[in-house]
């Protein structure tokens, strides 16, 4: 800050300190020996921290947030007496807009201002359940801590003020409120997660100078361009338009048999195969439905078939394999497969064909019968549409649940947990 | 600077108001209401833990009123300073303050002025002295009040939240190092 002749002498090395935020400023570090000192007349006690931390953004320092430029003012660490993890905390100041705080836990960014509205509770549960400015946020964690390292300049007595309030912390991701409370004071705050690339951008450093980043942090969102809401209103669309199709297609479906023979093994004789009579398909492209129906009881039957254009000679093959068995046991009847195969094949266009069969007879039975249909409804195509539209959203709904008990496996008051 | 409470009380001796970054001066110009005003002077109130600068001001019909400004917070009143007469033992932060007629504010804080500056012309002033104890309340709705506990006596003054923007303020103070 430019223009400043406001300093304070260190009464522990007599450095004489200028003063950044001039009369605002209320507790400093000496910048020559590191004491921090309260600088009200009512209170001029003096501390020293036990461990010296490098802030990974230089007090001084300069950053754009939503437009406005904020001045790194302090930094802090703190440490949660119960569970004792620590965070970092910079204090930030404009001085048109005020106050606020970048808070760094595991190299996971919150940039958090002070709010003048009280948040609303919701809920039984009074202190759990809060709505602000329309999100729900849930409590996430509640805590005291203390001061472990301080350096720079503060508007208010960091140390003791952070010993002496009671912290709530409710989270709607990407968001979060903040409230310290102490006999003398409430404070609410808001806070919106900030990427390291963001925050690195903000005061035009290198990404790399940021603590390295660990997991996610607890107000991350999860990064999708839509919401699960707009997911599941457009799967429900995509599905009645899927059915709607369906009925269409079923209702457009000729099913005209072109073709229907009978086999017997005798007709082989000598040959390895079987042919068919020719017949006749009309129209353009279409599916082709093939029923192959053979009479057995506990036994099988298997062919290879090839569908073959007259005019073209194109070959269309495939092989089926037929069996059924049955039986009483125990009492108990059963079965298993069936008399019939079927195999479709799409896109046959029109004109003459005959089929070749090459079966495979067991010794018991040696007839079969071809039925062939043109155009059927292919129910199929309606079943892996609906599994292809289901397939994103359950693989989106899936992963959102496993990172939200994730998130929340580090509260104390998960929702994923039952007691 | 001397200032005098009343015209028979001797006159009271007080120290410059110490810099700070308040982008408002005396001479800084306003709207409220439609209302055009001017600044004319200032009381700051140092507390423990936060700063307080009442910008007194003045309409061109001559009637005063206090602007509020901490860390870029703003609050208006327009009422005079009032006493008190409710239970002074409810003026706590995170409690319900009742006002009377169905108004109820939170309290946000109760701090002790440490240290009270005065600069330019003020209006009608409670306190000359620090030692008393300041709290702030609010609605949602943005009505607010400041309280003043000085031994058994309480004031009140009620107004309410409001951004710079409303303020529509000219000839203030340009940082441009936040440019």
């Amino acid at each position: 800050m430019s223009g400043n002749n406001y300093t304070v002498t260190c009464n522990h090395c007599n450095t004489v300190n200028t003063v950044r935020g001039k009369a605002m400023t209320l507790a400093m570090t000496c910048s020559g020996c590191g004491y921090y000192m309260r600088l009200g007349d009512w209170n001029n006690a003096a501390s020293v921290f036990k461990k010296k931390v490098e802030p990974a953004i230089p007090i001084g320092a300069k950053g754009r947030f939503d437009g406005i430029v904020y001045e790194v003012m302090g930094f802090v660490v703190k440490r949660e007496t119960k569970y004792h993890y620590s965070w970092r905390e910079y204090l930030l100041f404009n001085p048109y807009k005020g106050y606020a705080f970048l808070a760094e836990y595991e190299g996971n960014w919150n940039f958090v201002w002070p709010i003048e509205e009280n948040p609303r509770t919701v809920g039984n549960k009074s202190d759990h359940d809060l709505m602000f400015e329309q999100e729900h946020y849930r409590i996430y964690q509640k805590y005291h801590a203390e001061v472990q390292y301080a350096v720079g300049e503060f508007f208010f007595d960091v140390v003791d003020l952070t010993e002496t309030t009671y912290n709530h912390e409710y989270i709607a991701p990407p968001f979060f409120l903040t409230v310290e409370k102490s006999d003398d004071s409430v404070l609410w705050c808001k806070g919106e997660y900030c990427s390291p690339k963001e925050i690195a951008a903000a005061f035009n450093i290198p990404k790399s100078k940021l603590p390295a980043k660990e997991g996610r942090g607890y107000t991350q969102p999860i990064s999708t361009s839509f919401n699960s809401q707009s997911l599941i209103s457009l799967t429900v669309i995509l599905f009645f338009v899927a059915v709607l199709a369906q009925f269409y297609f079923s209702f457009v479906a000729t099913e005209d048999v072109v073709f229907n023979e009978d086999f017997d093994q005798k007709a082989l004789s000598d040959q390895k195969f079987l042919v068919s009579h020719p017949f006749d398909i009309s129209g353009s492209t279409g599916n082709l439905e093939f029923d192959i129906y053979a009479p057995l009881t506990n036994d099988w039957f298997y062919a290879d078939f090839s569908l073959i254009n007259e005019q073209t000679g194109v070959e269309y093959n495939f092989s089926k394999d037929v069996e059924y068995y049955s039986g009483v046991e125990d009492g108990y009847s059963w079965s298993e497969g069936s008399t019939h195969g079927k195999a479709l094949i799409s896109q046959i266009p029109g004109g003459r064909y005959h089929i070749n069969v090459y079966p495979e007879f067991s010794t018991t039975y040696q007839t079969f019968s071809i039925k062939v249909t043109r155009n059927v409804s292919m129910l199929v195509n309606f079943w892996v549409t609906l599994l292809l539209l289901m397939a994103f959203p359950i693989f989106y709904l899936i992963r959102r649940q496993m990172i939200e008990v994730k998130r929340w496996s580090e509260s104390d008051y998960s929702p994923y947990v039952t007691e | 600077m001397v200032i005098t409470e009343n015209a028979s009380d001797e006159p009271l001796l007080v120290a410059k108001v110490p810099e700070d970054w308040s982008f408002l001066q005396i001479g800084s110009a306003g709207e409220y209401k439609n209302n055009a005003f001017t600044i004319v002077g200032r009381v700051r109130l140092q507390l423990r833990n936060d700063y307080k600068n009442f910008w007194c001001a003045v309409y061109s019909t001559g009637k005063c009123l206090w602007i509020a400004e901490s860390f870029g917070s703003f609050r208006v009143f327009t009422t005079s300073w009032q006493r008190y007469k409710n239970d002074a033992t409810k003026l706590r932060a995170g409690k319900t303050i009742h006002l009377g007629g169905n108004i109820a504010m939170q309290g946000e804080y109760v701090e002790r002025c440490e240290n009270l500056r005065f600069e330019g012309e003020i209006g009608p002033w409670n306190l000359f002295r620090p030692g008393f104890f300041v709290v702030q309340a609010s609605r949602d709705s943005g009505e607010t009040a400041i309280f003043t506990i000085y031994r058994d006596t309480v004031d009140i003054l009620t107004g309410e939240r409001v951004s710079s923007e409303d303020l529509k303020l000219t000839n203030i103070l340009e940082w441009n190092e936040w440019k």
